[in-house]
């Protein structure tokens, strides 16, 4: 029996090329989803021959399932379908990632077609899996802003994208060009990628691209190895929130005015990236991870992108049927700090109660509290 | 209406930067700016997955179908509007027009006026982009 997992967020799509390929191939034990955690929830329970995903999802895209992937073994057959792959992305996909890239639209004969072209050769056998210098590569070839979490063994370390463009890393005490050379030489890396970057400054002295043929001319010129470099000592913690306590009750006493007249179903401060820090009401019912995700991602970090001097506190209102979301990005440290301090405050308002006069108290609130903490 | 004709029509709005129209998937399927002093393609790009974060977040906290948001930067107001014909607020369906408009303004003095048309411009174009 064969075992085909199929990952799209388009639902539509995905119904309809499972239930066509199961007709057409009813001996394969189809499995589905279009939310990319769930993927990888599955493939650490299960086995499967063939992985079949789209790349662009929300939350957790293709490229967290093709690092997942690259640390199982027996690798699966992956086949990746994408409607706007680039043709830069597609190369390096091709060569390093996976068995087959699929255009959208395709039709139904063609993916089976690529299936059982896939199994038949069945000729990786065990694939290289996903290396660092591939992912950053293709990150930057998607024009991607995000964080890029970078784990082996106890060591952790950081690489921040903004469209696309690589602006800093971190690893242990180290920074810029220097953490990226040492992240190159860690040893089949777990990555996790988070669609958020809350650094600001460009650090590396170059692209991707160009600092991996540095690091490696560099390697052969000192005869190292560019992969599994001992352990070191594992990186500091990161710093605490200098006053985040502090901050929060502030926040708390201001709105307890506006929460005595009315009512104010829930309100939180969120750290990067996902902490809930504190809430209110006490007894509130806290949303689940994937939500706080998706709060996380109204704080947009577009004061870079944006003419003038650059600010601390971006607001962003939801204009909702049943209420208003607001939320408020703020960071509270230089950049020159090792990393940078963003929170998140939210606050759900009722549709009955004046947003806009929410809005106004919150962005003053965050302004002095960001200026104090700076 | 076309779509640069659509775009042409939101220069009228008092603090006009730029517009853009988005695939809901992200991607851009045209811009117009009238400042060049700051990168649309990331702007837009970084309204348009905020606008899909928050059409999720506000489905999962009860709020509903959020259509429309306003992010309220020191330098910049950025209104960003989704337009789905079809049945669910996340999702598309074929011959149902599903796509984001954006609206980069350098302040809010007609923020109000902005959001009426920006709703009255998004919606116009819908005949254009049902697939």
């Amino acid at each position: 029996m064969t075992r085909i997992l199929v990952v799209d967020d388009e639902g539509v799509l995905l119904k309809s090329l499972v239930e066509g390929l199961q007709e057409l191939e009813p001996d394969w034990e189809i499995e589905a989803t279009t939310k990319g955690a769930e993927a990888l929830r599955w493939l650490a329970e299960k086995t499967y021959d063939v992985v079949v995903t789209d790349l662009r999802m929300p939350e957790v895209d293709g490229f967290s399932i093709l690092a997942q992937l690259s640390h199982m073994e027996p690798t699966p057959t992956v086949i990746v379908m994408s409607a706007y792959l680039s043709p830069a992305a597609e190369k390096p996909l091709q060569e390093a990632l996976v068995d087959r890239v699929l255009e959208k639209p395709f039709d139904l004969e063609e993916l089976r077609g690529a299936i059982k072209t896939c199994l038949a050769e069945n000729t990786r056998g065990t694939l290289e899996g996903i290396s660092l210098p591939t992912v950053l590569q293709l990150l930057e070839m998607e024009q991607r802003t995000c964080t890029l979490e970078v784990q082996a063994g106890d060591r952790t370390g950081f690489v921040y994208f903004r469209g696309g463009k690589a602006l800093d890393a971190r690893a242990g005490d180290l920074s810029g060009d220097a953490a990226l050379f040492e992240l190159f030489s860690w040893s089949r890396p777990k990555v996790k990628i988070t669609p958020f970057c809350p650094v600001r400054k460009h650090k590396l002295s170059g692209s991707i691209t160009s600092l991996l043929l540095e690091a490696a001319k560099a390697a052969d010129e000192l005869d190292l190895p560019t992969v599994d470099t001992p352990a070191q000592s594992p990186p500091p913690a990161l710093p605490l929130l200098p006053d985040l306590e502090r901050f929060a009750k502030q926040v708390q006493q201001t709105l307890a005015n506006f929460a005595e007249k009315h009512e104010l179903p829930l309100g939180l401060v969120l750290s990067f990236p996902g902490e809930i820090v504190l809430h209110w009401p006490p007894d509130a019912s806290l949303p689940e991870h994937e939500t706080v995700v998706a709060l996380l991602g109204l704080a947009p970090d577009l004061e870079p992108a944006l003419p003038g001097a650059a600010a601390p506190v971006t607001l962003t209102h939801v204009e909702a049927e049943r209420g208003h979301i607001l939320a408020a990005r703020v960071a509270l440290a230089q950049e020159s700090q090792p990393f940078p301090q963003t929170v998140v405050l939210v606050i759900l308002v009722p549709p009955t109660s004046p947003a806009p006069l929410f809005r106004e108290q919150l962005f003053r609130l965050c302004h002095a509290w960001a200026s104090e903490a700076r | 209406m076309a779509i640069q004709d659509a775009l042409q029509q939101l220069m009228q709005v008092e603090g006009y930067l730029a517009s853009a129209v988005f695939s809901p998937t992200g991607e851009p399927l045209a811009t117009h700016t009238a400042n060049a002093n700051f990168n649309m393609a990331e702007v837009g790009v970084l309204a348009n997955n905020t606008l899909l974060n928050a059409q999720k977040a506000s489905l999962e906290m009860g709020a509903g179908r959020g259509q429309l948001i306003h992010i309220e930067a020191d330098r910049a107001h950025i209104l960003a509007r989704c337009v789905n014909e079809g049945k669910d607020p996340v999702k598309s369906e074929p011959g149902k027009a599903h796509y984001h408009m954006i609206l980069l303004l350098a302040n809010d003095n007609a923020i109000g006026m902005a959001k009426l048309r920006l709703n009255q411009v998004a919606e116009s174009m819908a005949p254009e982009l049902r697939s």
